[in-house]
């Protein structure tokens, strides 16, 4: 371990045994005793990962952000996957999926969300269905009820997320 | 993002939209080919897209229908604004690099609960408020009312004396009361509400008024009430972590079990109105299962833990 690490590793555990209860304090009355935990847990993981000028000025301001992130991405992940429970439900020729397949489907959503992200909803219907169920155009429109001309625009607008995406 | 940069974007977007309309001529092709094959920039962002979609294999080795996807990607995610302004409303300064948009104009909170957790809160104005599990609720107290916003799920309200109105917002319309206990739930719009201690005015969003008195409770929704009722004593034993019914449909035992369990819980309509009674421990909803499982004829097909579907023996 470099002397670097080393400082950056004790800085952070100072921070940690000054800061640690506080930000469970904080966190507990949205996730309960458990999740705050993790979540507090999981911020200084981050900070010793990623390291950052020191001494930092403001480092609840920190912490808070970091954890505030973490705390996000948790919450997002539950409710893709409460969604996602429920539109297989509703979907009368779903198959239970097996554990295994469930979690790598919870992964691509929480992927597939990130990318997709801020797009209006009939453009991520109309890609979804050329992407994931191979429709042609005039399909789709039949399908969303929508002309060819919007399908194309929508499908501009969803690819050149993509590639955006592809050049980061 | 260079603006050549910008414009290979733009013709690679043309080129792919063509491609993927199902209506792309053999000379069309050729002319993509040869697109490709002409800057090694262009066939360099080809191959990265192929990987940035590469995630869609997921769903199509799955069979997953596209219709699915996008129904799990309009999960709202409401909560965070509301986490934004919680944490920052307790009254932290943020400076520097890490600065966030600050809201100091309400000091709103607001309180959730996860997949089987229950949780007791104190409320500013000494209220207490206990949430059943999958339960949420927004506090908005200022200097004339005292607002809870509920956000839906299930929950038992002890509201404090304060010169302040309380007034209790959800889905179907408000609630007011003194110094009342409130036994509240509401789930996918459909409001129940009890009166425990004091009597309660409730006026649903389509302006219908209702008085209820202590020992009562009604169902509501935005448009009408249903009939009033005496309060059961098992109404409130969730707050116990228990599950009280007597002669209640099947249907209403796996609601309750509902915000306990991960995943889906199926029930075979045909079975729904099997009655059922009996003392259960919410925390242990396959023990529940199981025990149901012996005194009604029903089969439990269990796929895995969190695909469950109930059926008739």
């Amino acid at each position: 371990m470099s002397g670097l690490d080393h400082a950056h590793r004790e800085y952070v555990g100072s921070l940690f045994r000054n800061h640690y209860q506080w930000l469970c304090l904080r966190l507990r009355r949205h996730l309960g005793d458990g999740g705050a935990e993790d979540i507090a847990a999981d911020t200084f993981v981050q900070l010793l990962s990623a390291p950052v000028a020191e001494p930092i000025r403001q480092p609840r301001a920190l912490l808070t952000t970091i954890a505030q992130r973490l705390m996000y991405q948790l919450w997002r992940r539950r409710d893709l996957e409460r969604a996602y429970l429920d539109a297989l439900h509703l979907d009368d020729e779903a198959q239970a999926p097996s554990p295994e397949e469930l979690a790598q489907m919870l992964e691509a959503l929480q992927i597939i969300d990130e990318l997709l992200d801020g797009l209006p909803a009939k453009v991520k219907a109309t890609f979804l269905l050329s992407q994931v169920n191979g429709l042609t155009y005039p399909e789709i429109a039949a399908q969303l009820g929508i002309s060819q001309r919007s399908v194309s625009d929508y499908m501009a607008k969803a690819i050149h997320r993509c590639l955006k995406a592809s050049l980061e | 993002m260079s603006v050549e940069q910008e414009r290979l974007l733009e013709q690679a977007t043309r080129w792919i939209v063509l491609l993927r309309s199902g209506q792309a001529s053999d000379a069309e092709r050729q002319a993509f080919l040869a697109w490709r094959a002409r800057d090694p920039r262009h066939e360099e962002l080809c191959l990265r897209l192929e990987r940035t979609l590469g995630v869609f294999q997921v769903p199509i080795a799955q069979g997953i229908d596209g219709g699915v996807l996008q129904r799990a990607l309009d999960a709202p995610s409401s909560r965070r604004k509301v986490l934004q302004r919680a944490l920052l409303g307790a009254g932290l300064m943020i400076g520097g690099s890490w600065s966030l948009t600050p809201t100091f104009d309400s000091l709103s909170a607001d309180f959730s609960t996860g997949i089987g957790q229950r949780q007791t809160v104190q409320l500013d104005d000494g209220s207490e408020l206990v949430l059943n599990a999958q339960s949420a609720a927004d506090v908005q107290f200022d200097s004339q009312r005292r607002l809870l916003k509920w956000r839906g799920g299930e929950g038992l309200l002890q509201v404090a004396a304060d010169r302040r109105p309380f007034i209790l917002q959800t889905s179907g319309g408000e609630v007011y009361g003194r110094d009342a206990r409130i036994l509240l739930r509401d789930r996918d719009s459909q409001c129940r509400v009890g009166a425990m201690q004091a009597p309660l005015q409730i006026v649903t969003r389509g302006g219908d008024r209702l008085q209820l008195q202590p020992g009562q409770e009604v169902t509501f929704d935005r448009l009408r009430f249903g009939r009033v009722q005496a309060l059961r004593s098992g109404d409130s034993a969730w707050v116990n972590g228990l599950l009280e019914v007597r002669g209640s449909p099947l249907s209403e035992v796996i609601e309750a079990l509902r915000p306990y369990r991960h995943g889906v819980l199926r029930l075979d309509p045909a079975i729904a109105d099997l009655r059922v009674s009996g003392l259960y421990r919410l925390d242990q909803s396959d023990v529940v299962l199981e025990a149901l499982s012996r005194t009604l004829p029903i089969r439990i097909n269990r796929r895995s833990d969190y695909w469950v579907t109930l059926t008739a023996a």
